[in-house]
């Protein structure tokens, strides 16, 4: 595969290489900038030029397209005037003619927004097929606590309450993992499409690969996920919690859900590309509240230089936010907090540019149980994460014919984990606390005691990255891009702290102390090439991006089946854009791309595991404390996978997109995205063999043989994602002052096991733990089948002579559906602790009293779909401008509601939503 | 609202009729007396049919014994008697809305009745016993003592096995599971064997060839968790280093650990369904029955493991699950006791030809006050040679005095809250005091 994808785009490079034709005559430089009324740059018009022979008559020959980044830039042969048409999605056509005779002109162009001056975009905008967009006015109108709200403008999002007790995790298209009754519930097996979602911050990547914030109670090593305060928060392993991100200094957001630009890897599912305010603003105050959290933000844009143009600017951004919010707000023992600073440098000279910015985030999440309802049990969790990143960007542009980026970024985490919990031996307990194999004494606890735990994580990422982009034909949108990125994770951390005499539990400790320090750093390089071009017919237009990207993790241990390979993304898209056909212009476009995500630290290098198998127990009746005697074997097992694989996702997208010429599209895509490889742990047994003494002497032992399990990330998870999205814009309408845009999506995802699983079966059979002599493999679909279908409509009001944006959106989630794979509970095979080899499981298992335990059978009522019927919802948000200083929002979410009383299994399940408020003020000094 | 639990309702007090006769004298060197006995019948049997009966007088200067041709109107010699009342009879036990029919005896006792001219009227006062001619339960501790911090401790459970005939018993072979369903939830399984097989989750059994382990009439057999002294641990909690036997669970790791008593002999474990060392459900929702199992272990538990459906509900929808448990014939059960709590209860585990009624500690779910109680049957009476006859009327809501302190704390003095108040005074079954 990785060959043959650098093959196809070898052939590619040749086909167009033969384009570029430079005509030699007389040249003139049109160059210029498309900006809309508040003078930010519009990126993605189509800048056209047609040569007339006066500036009045019909244009003639070839139209020749010539938009870049921020506006436009050609030579043209001196031999006519051009007609110069720029249209942008969502503005106005603004048509120029050229002058005669000059050499270098620059003709700058302002769109004027589709409907209405100064209409307000609160929605998602296509900023193309391939992009969702959120502006800045919408996140404003939206009210937002965190960049994890902002997912409801998508299609197939909707509004939820803030879950301020939980890791946000990213759920691209698809349902996420959900329980029997179809509500959502994390499921670990499955974080891999969280995890491989990239969140790039001006150009600069979030590295989660670092992040080992857990304990040895949580889920993060486990096979099954948990629901504990710090199961639901911790997000090791699962990406970017998105309740650190804030929204107050953020310009747009980009939410890439297609085939993604062979710029970008180390993913599988998309990314989210959010820009920064990098421009002149007044004092922005940002006070928000509501049922759940109370927020602040400051912000200013200062002008260094007084005299910017788009090319020669000089701007300090200075940022400042706290939140504080709560689980419950009638709960005061769990809580979340938040604080941002960013100061952010941009220098423009020239179409050359220099950003850079520091950026400060601090969270803090605590939970508590309250004594008073817990027998005055302690049982506390607290998790501070400060995360200080440093990114240079540096923009240079056109040094002999190429332009070049050089991203570099490093940030460093100070994370502080840490639980106390009152320990109660149910009677006595034993801790083994050697860290050797082999007989040793264990300690023997008689009492309670108080544990504490602390993981100190320092998570180190830098991130290097190069680009040079050059344009192939005088069309600067024929492109060629070549690039590298070098990724670098460190945790610096003194690990996992604890004594290991008072470990947080004393049933199943199969852990020990560990100094993150000593894990191997992580590097990460990848290298890319990409062809964007585009061929006009006619008045249609063929667009062609093809690229690939090469990942491979240097400095890795030879002993991994990884070390030394190369793993290629190829990436295409194709669309076809139509003349106007009447009034419209259609857009088809088809993708596929490889997508591949790299383990993590603890994926590569997970803590080990120790088992450990009574080998004395003697407890002595007189004098227990003194003269008991504990002694265990300990076999430690480095449950590291050599064989691990990268996840990587297969991506197909089919859409069709019409667009008016005077404002109103329809936007539907098919997709399709399936990924083999997730990333899962998995459980493996092996067989032990210890003695077991008779006597405090230990003298006369029986040799026993025994079964043990431990977990090890495997490439076992499967995810299919498919589905439907639809977004339907349409013009305002004017009687009313009102546009409707629907947005809408159907997924089905299935969650599934791509490989044989072990499970164990509980109970003892004369004497005998079944677990610890015979294990079974069952080669099942431990997954799921889930559908969602849902709708928003969004009216969206817009008075501007009363400054009011009122919008109402009616938000239906049509049906949601669950259902869980037949399982056979018939194992294909097990282990046996005997001689510890695997043995088919035949018929004449199934007659023994031990190995029949290993059959598990499943009521078929178990694998019936289970659906959830329609809801609505309808959701309010009002702003209004009071002078030129004010701006305040309010929403009210879930004012009106549609939600049917429904059966299931021959219950009625009545629902019920209780509506949730909040306003904001935005003050302008 | 078959949750609230109907009381029995009196089938009638059998009235004896006091049949005020006159004495007659005769003028023979031995006197007789004209006596009649009349006879109290219980109060709460239901559908008492007596089957067959017997009076026996026993003169007590003499030593004779007579059993007595009819009620009334005996011509019997003048002295100090004791009279003995036994029958056979059947009875209706009923838990309100399922009935069985059930062997039982009755039996009474007027003991040191003078027989003279002037008194010839004798009562005997009977108490209904079911047929059973083995081991029953007398205690069940299964809620555990609280550490002084409050936290709870496991691991000084216990049973109480009592012998309430006539005879000497032997305790080889006798088994006590723990039902696998709880009184608290899912009432409908499928298939529905409930009426005569019981679906469990433990099985431990007496050791011994068959002769090893007699229990003499009116003595107990102590059952327990763990056979250690519980207060090195938990001063809250008391000494078992003294029991009779344990439940020990052999466990391979430190977690699940079990300490063997070297004082206390371990039961013989043919199933348990959990790894960890065992206790009992510690908020009462299981129901507890000893057995003899006439087949041999092997044989057990290749055949009676089984696969039975149920539903749970909950607010969000009901959800078909299935389970495999090992099964228990009831006519291998040999007494039966249901637990539950008031406030959760939603049906008997055991049906009434087992057990009618059902007793508890505690009144809710995780209810605090449950800990340092247990469930203790009551004393009938007293027999001659001071040791308890307890009631057994095959229904524990009747034969159980509930939230009691435990006999091993009576008898320890030991604490019976978390704060280390001990134990006063002692009884013979939570409320008779033993003086």
């Amino acid at each position: 595969m990785k060959s043959r994808g650098l093959f196809f785009f070898a052939m590619l490079l040749m086909a167009f290489a033969t384009n570029v034709i430079y005509a030699q005559n007389t040249q003139i430089r049109f160059t210029g900038t498309v900006t809309n009324n508040n003078g930010e740059v519009l990126t993605d018009a189509t800048v056209v030029f047609e040569p007339v022979r006066s500036p009045h008559s019909k244009p003639s020959g070839q139209p020749i397209n010539a938009a870049n980044s921020i506006g436009y830039a050609v030579n043209l042969p001196d031999t006519s005037l051009y007609r110069i048409t720029v249209s942008r999605i969502g503005y106005k056509n603004s048509i120029k003619i050229t002058e005669r005779g000059r050499k270098e002109q620059k003709i700058d162009f302002i769109l004027q927004n589709n409907a209405e001056i100064n209409e307000v975009v609160v929605t998602a905008a296509q900023t193309s097929t391939k992009h969702e967009s959120i502006v800045r006015s919408a996140m404003e109108h939206l009210q937002p606590t965190s960049i994890a709200d902002l997912t409801e403008l998508l299609p197939g999002g909707f509004a939820k309450d803030p879950n301020m007790g939980a890791a946000n995790t990213i759920a691209m298209r698809e349902t996420g993992a959900m329980n029997a009754y179809g509500q959502s519930a994390a499921n670990n097996n499955y974080s891999t499409s969280a995890l491989g979602t990239l969140f790039v911050v001006d150009g600069a990547p979030i590295s989660t690969d670092a992040n080992m914030q857990y304990s040895p109670l949580s889920s993060t090593q486990s096979t099954t996920t948990g629901t504990s305060a710090e199961d639901s928060r911790n997000t090791t392993n699962r990406g970017v919690d998105m309740r650190s991100i804030s929204t107050d200094d953020i310009e747009n957001v980009e939410v890439v859900q297609g085939i993604p630009s062979a710029e970008y890897g180390n993913l599988t599912s998309g990314m989210v590309l959010i820009k920064k305010i990098r421009r002149a603003t007044p004092v922005i105050v940002r006070l928000k509240a509501d049922g759940y959290s109370k927020l602040f933000g400051v912000g200013k844009g200062i002008d260094l230089s007084k005299r910017n143009t788009h090319y020669n600017s000089h701007i300090l951004n200075i940022d400042l936010g706290w939140m504080d919010s709560k689980v419950d707000p009638t709960n005061n023992l769990e809580n979340y907090k938040r604080i941002t600073a960013s100061a952010r440098y941009t220098r423009q000279k020239d179409r050359n540019k220099f950003q850079s910015a520091i950026d400060y985030t601090g969270t803090f999440d605590k939970s508590k149980t309250d004594p008073n309802l817990n027998y005055g049990r302690i049982d506390d969790y607290q998790s501070n994460y400060s995360r200080l990143m440093l990114t240079n960007n540096l923009h240079l542009n056109k040094l002999a014919g190429w332009s070049f980026d050089l991203n570099t970024s490093a940030s460093i985490q100070f994370d502080r984990l840490k639980q106390t919990r009152l320990v109660a031996p149910q009677r006595y307990g034993i801790v083994p606390v050697g860290y050797d194999e082999g007989e040793q004494e264990a300690h023997a606890v008689f009492g309670e005691y108080v544990a504490s735990y602390l993981c100190d994580g320092k998570p180190f990422s830098a991130s290097i990255s190069t680009k040079a982009k050059r344009t192939i034909t005088r069309n600067d949108n024929n492109y060629i891009m070549f690039g590298t990125q070098w990724d670098y994770a460190k945790n610096f951390g003194d690990g996992q702290v604890y004594d290991m005499e008072r470990p947080l539990t004393l049933t199943g400790w199969t852990s020990r102390p560990r100094k993150y320090s000593d894990i191997p750093a992580l590097q990460n390089f990848s290298t890319y090439a990409e062809l964007n071009s585009e061929f006009p017919i006619k008045k249609s237009m063929f667009r062609l991006t093809a690229g690939v990207r090469l990942n491979t993790l240097p400095g890795l241990n030879s002993k991994f089946h990884m070390a030394g390979k190369f793993y290629a993304d190829p990436r295409i898209n194709l669309s076809f854009q139509t003349e106007e056909i009447g009034d419209i212009k259609l857009i088809v476009n088809a993708g596929f791309g490889l997508t591949t995500k790299m383990p993590t630290l603890n994926y590569l290098y997970p803590d080990k595991s120790f088992s450990n198998f009574n080998s004395l127990v003697y407890y002595d009746q007189e004098n227990p404390a003194e003269n008991s005697k504990f002694v265990v074997t300990t076999f430690v097992q480095d449950p590291t996978n050599y064989n691990l694989k990268p996840a990587r996702n297969q991506k197909w997208e089919l859409s069709l997109a019409a667009y008016r010429r005077n404002g109103g599209n329809a936007t539907i895509k098919l997709f399709y995205e399936k990924m083999n490889d997730g990333f899962r742990y998995s459980n493996v047994y092996n067989a032990y063999s210890y003695n077991r003494y008779a006597d405090k002497l230990m003298t006369d032992y029986d040799e026993l043989r025994t079964l043990d399990g431990y977990t090890q990330v495997t490439n076992g998870s499967k995810i299919i994602k498919q589905g439907v999205e639809l977004t339907l814009n349409f013009n305002r309408i004017k009687v009313i002052q009102t546009a409707i845009n629907v947005t809408g999506a159907w997924f089905r995802t299935q969650y599934l096991n791509s490989q044989p699983m072990f499970e164990s079966v509980s109970g003892v059979i004369d004497d005998m733990t079944i677990s610890s002599q015979f294990v079974g493999l069952y080669d099942w679909n431990d997954g799921k089948i889930n559908q969602r279908a849902n709708t928003n409509v969004t009216f969206d009001t817009q008075i501007p002579k009363f400054s009011l944006i009122f919008t109402t959106s009616v938000q239906t989630v049509w049906f949601i559906s669950t259902k869980t794979m037949w399982k056979n509970g018939t194992p294909v095979a097990y282990i046996s602790a005997a001689d510890g080899k695997m043995h088919e499981f035949d018929e004449q298992s199934t007659k023994n009293a031990y190995l029949q335990q290993l059959v598990k059978t499943y009521n078929a009522d178990l694998f019936k779909t289970f659906t959830v019927p329609m809801s609505t919802l309808v959701n309010l948000k009002v702003t209004k401008s009071i002078g030129k200083n004010l701006k305040l929002s309010m929403f009210a979410n879930k004012i009106l509601d549609y939600l049917p009383t429904y059966t299931a299994n021959g219950r009625i399940i009545r629902r019920s939503a209780s509506p949730y408020f909040g306003m904001e003020a935005n003050i302008y000094l | 609202m078959n949750r609230i639990f109907k009381s029995i309702e009196s089938a009638g007090i059998a009235t004896a009729l006091v049949v005020a006769l006159l004495c007659s004298c005769s003028d023979n060197e031995i006197s007789h007396t004209q006596t009649t006995v009349s006879i109290t019948y219980p109060a709460d049997a239901e559908g008492l049919t007596i089957v067959s009966e017997e009076i026996k007088a026993v003169n007590l200067s003499t030593g004779q014994t007579q059993i007595l041709p009819s009620k009334s109107k005996i011509d019997i010699v003048s002295g100090l008697y004791d009279f003995i009342y036994s029958a056979e009879v059947q009875f209706s036990s009923s838990n309100g809305t399922e009935t069985s029919t059930v062997k039982g005896t009755l039996s009474g006792k007027a003991e040191n009745v003078s027989i003279t001219q002037n008194s010839c009227n004798v009562n005997i006062e009977t108490f209904l016993s079911a047929e059973n001619d083995d081991f029953i339960i007398e205690e069940i501790f299964f809620t555990g003592t609280l550490r002084p911090s409050g936290s709870a401790y496991f691991g000084d459970g216990y049973i109480k096995i009592f012998n309430n005939t006539d005879h000497v018993l032997y305790a080889d072979g006798v088994g006590f599971c723990e039902s696998k369903f709880k009184s608290t939830a899912n009432t409908e399984y499928s298939p529905d064997i409930r009426k005569d097989t019981m679906t469990i989750q433990s099985l431990y059994f007496i050791p011994g060839s068959g002769h090893d382990h007699p229990v003499l009439p009116g003595q107990s057999l102590l059952l327990c968790d763990t056979g250690i002294d519980h207060r090195n641990a938990n001063p809250n909690s008391f000494d078992l280093s003294t029991a009779d036997f344990e439940w020990y669970d052999v466990s391979q790791n430190p977690s699940t650990l079990d300490i063997d008593s070297e004082t206390v002999p371990n039961l013989d474990k043919w199933y348990c369904y959990t790894e960890s060392f065992y206790t009992l459900h510690n908020r009462g929702f299981a129901s507890i029955a000893l057995v003899r199992v006439p087949i041999d272990k092997q044989t057990y538990l290749k055949d009676f493991w089984y696969s039975y459906d149920y539903t749970v509900y909950t607010a969000a929808g009901a959800f078909p699950m299935q389970q495999q448990a090992f099964k228990m014939p009831n006519k291998w059960i040999l007494d039966g006791v249901n637990l539950s709590v008031e406030a959760s209860r939603l049906w008997n585990v055991l049906p009434p030809s087992v057990d009618a009624g059902w007793t508890h500690c505690g009144t809710t779910d995780n209810d605090k006050t449950r800990f340092f109680k247990s469930v203790r049957r009551k004393v009938q009476y007293i027999n001659s040679d001071g040791t308890r006859h307890l009631k057994d009327t095959n229904n524990s809501t009747d034969d159980f005095n509930a939230d009691c302190v435990p006999s091993v704390i009576e008898l320890q003095k030991s604490a019976i809250a978390t704060d280390g108040t001990k134990a006063g005074k002692t009884t013979l079954d939570g409320i008779t005091p033993a003086n």
